[in-house]
């Protein structure tokens, strides 16, 4: 047990928190999650069972509907983090993400004065300096940072975008815990291995850090504005460049009805049709001509303004794609809006997402299904989200591994399906979208520019590669000739035999510490000098705790 | 500084040249075929097809005639990288491969 509490590096100040999480899955009936996941988890989850705290009435929920309460119940990272999941249908199944989906992470205001007090540290001057006035009810409140509407002292309409106090040090506690969690999943419960829980905390990680570094957010919102100065329909809010921070962000306040309040846009009087065309245009442009687009585009970050133009708003979460990936994307689904089957399955083979253990012809079947069922729909009724999510669920089904920056793409796109079907139902996705790729497809494939400094590329590399490899061989050579070339075989046998024995050493030394203290307690206590009582109980004690520790072992390993 | 400009325009001068030939093979044996795809012309509308081709050509027949000077350039790093300079220099490199002593033990890594 000893052993078990250096391992899995907890931090002392760690426990309480890894006590409510434990506390948290019993409630929900995770109660064997809770134990099999180590010590700090498993006492709580004995103490409430013998407590009789173990509610039953989760089993009338579906199990989806018990993780969604789960995340809600631990808070705002992990809320966070089941919205991250929740854009991953090609590792969890669809059922769940459906459900997590349902998460929303509006937290309460934290208080005005903190807000006073943050603005002064980061600006570096009173607020009266800076600011006119600020409404002290903010515009929303989430779970990263809270807006406040104000006034410069120059006259401008601005809002404030202030990060919640401490956010930085709960954060970066919640990932610990987090990235602990997933390993200790990974490496107890291997039915959820697949889910490749450690490498999800990661990318969670990666994007929690732009999120909450608002001066990322401030140049985001800059390249996007030069990116669209030819787009006059759509408004991107100007930051106040000397005013933003990490935790402080000032731009522009754009006023307008959001793009989901149809009375609010039947009283604008704008074109409709026009405000979905633009949206879907830019959002392709984004993608395809930048590489850079917004990634959370929910409906509230969309607002029309009275000129009919869009305004965008929130570029804490944006992604990104490289020109490799855009090719392979772009080729994709150019093949999928032209039904062209082969195509599809030799861009996943080229871009190798394919594993060993796909069936490429039951793939090819599985796909051609789809078109074939879609073909069969005119093209204006094709629902591109459904589309989209029946071709993941084939991934996922056949093994082929997508990455998170095309779900993140595919996301974005669906949303802005979405929103184009609800102001304008007429709207007719892939009408809209196929000639805009298909032209793209054409330039990019006819584009010398792009050609040429591939080649140059691809030039440079191989004779890199010339250069280097005679000095590599001579290596592997010599390396070779003094037996020092090893190769790393990993042996799940030999790792589960390894750990058995780690676990019977463990035992071993439990067992030689018990009667050590225990007898040792025995000597001291009934003396005269209290010091030596005290010494003999604090022996005792831990004596205590090694027989238990060894019980708790011998019961866990079923004696092995 | 000097140096490092041309080096930058030598290297403009390469890329140059070889989008002139990477241009002039596009529109005499790609740009046709592409254009008469039967994918393209039921994904787009005729007319903007008609205005697409006519700029993908331009573009093509801009970057063959611009770069037709910088040929030579590209052609003779070409030929002093695969006919002359790489050859000689996998030729050097190979002799000193032979002729370098080994180098003691701890210096690989």
């Amino acid at each position: 047990m000893i052993f078990g509490i250096l391992k899995t590096t907890w931090r002392l100040r760690d426990l309480k928190r890894l006590r409510y999480i434990a506390k948290v899955l019993i409630r929900h009936g995770f109660e064997d999650v809770a134990v099999r996941l180590g010590w700090p988890l498993r006492i709580r989850a004995w103490t409430l069972r013998l407590l009789g705290k173990v509610p039953k009435g989760y089993e009338r929920l579906p199990i989806e509907v018990r993780i969604r309460k789960v995340f809600e119940d631990l808070g705002p990272t992990f809320i966070k983090f089941g919205q991250v999941l929740a854009t991953r249908p090609d590792l969890i199944p669809m059922a769940l993400v459906l459900e997590l989906k349902r998460l929303h992470d509006q937290v309460p205001p934290f208080p005005f004065e903190d807000v006073k007090a943050l603005l002064e540290e980061d600006l570096r001057r009173p607020i009266s300096e800076v600011f006119e006035y600020i409404e002290e009810e903010p515009i929303a409140s989430a779970s990263i940072a809270q807006v406040h509407g104000a006034r410069l002292i120059t006259g401008e309409e601005v809002v404030i975008k202030v990060q919640r106090p401490r956010l930085n040090e709960v954060v970066r506690a919640d990932l610990r815990l987090l990235q602990g969690l997933a390993h200790l999943i990974e490496s107890r419960i291997p039915e959820l291995r697949p889910f490749r829980p450690r490498a999800l905390v990661e990318e969670f990680k990666r994007s929690l850090e732009r999120e909450t570094d608002f001066i990322a957010e401030m140049h985001a919102m800059l390249r996007y504005k030069q990116a669209f100065s030819d787009e006059p329909k759509l408004y991107v809010p100007r930051p106040y460049e000397n005013l933003c921070t990490k935790r402080v962000l000032v731009m522009e306040r754009v006023r307008g009805v959001k793009v989901t309040d149809l009375e609010g846009l039947r009283q604008l009087n704008v074109d409709l049709k026009g405000i979905v065309e633009v949206g879907m245009r830019v959002t392709l442009r984004s993608i395809f001509e930048f590489g850079f687009y917004h990634a959370d585009p929910h409906p509230g970050n969309f607002f029309i303004r009275e000129d009919g133009s869009i305004a965008l708003l929130d570029f804490g979460m944006m992604g990104f794609i490289d020109q490799k990936r855009l090719d392979e994307l772009l080729t994709y689904l150019v093949a999928m809006v032209t039904g062209d089957v082969d195509m599809m399955v030799s861009v996943l083979l080229d871009a190798d997402l394919i594993s060993d253990e796909t069936d490429l012809r039951a793939l090819r079947n599985d796909l051609r299904a789809i078109l074939d069922r879609y073909g069969g729909i005119s093209i204006g009724a094709i629902d591109l989200s459904s589309f989209l999510n029946d071709s993941i669920e084939v991934a996922r089904r056949h093994h082929v591994v997508l990455p998170a920056d095309l779900l993140l793409v595919g996301k974005a796109i669906a949303t802005m399906e979405g929103i184009g079907r609800e102001v304008y139902p007429e709207f007719e996705p892939i009408t809209a979208i196929r000639p805009y790729l298909v032209e793209l497809y054409v330039r990019r494939m006819l584009d010398s520019k792009r050609h040429s400094q591939a080649i140059l590329r691809a030039a440079t590399d191989a004779i890199a590669l010339l250069r280097e490899a005679p000095f590599d061989l001579r290596r592997i050579l010599r390396r070779l000739r003094r037996g020092e070339l090893s190769l790393q075989v990993r042996s799940p046998a030999e790792e589960a035999r390894l750990e058995g024995l780690n676990r019977r050493t463990n035992r071993l030394i439990l067992a030689f510490l018990f009667p050590t203290f225990f007898f040792g307690g025995s000597l001291l206590v009934g003396s005269n000098s209290a010091l030596q009582n005290i010494l003999g109980l604090v022996s005792f004690g831990l004596a205590g705790l090694f027989f238990l520790g060894l019980a708790f072992s011998m019961v866990r390993g079923n004696g092995r | 500084m000097g140096e490092q400009g041309g080096k930058e325009m030598t290297s403009d001068s390469i890329l140059r040249g070889l989008e002139s030939f990477v241009a002039e093979f596009l529109l005499r044996h790609v740009a046709e075929g592409v254009f008469e795809a039967p994918q393209l012309k039921k994904a787009i509308p005729k007319e903007r097809l008609e205005v697409i081709r006519r700029e993908v050509e331009e573009g093509l027949r801009r970057a063959w005639k611009e770069g037709e000077a910088d040929r030579q350039v590209f052609l003779s790093t070409l030929g002093s990288k695969i006919g002359g300079g790489t050859f000689s220099s996998l030729l050097l490199l190979l002799g000193n491969l032979i002729k370098r002593p080994m180098p003691p033990e701890g210096e690989e890594g």
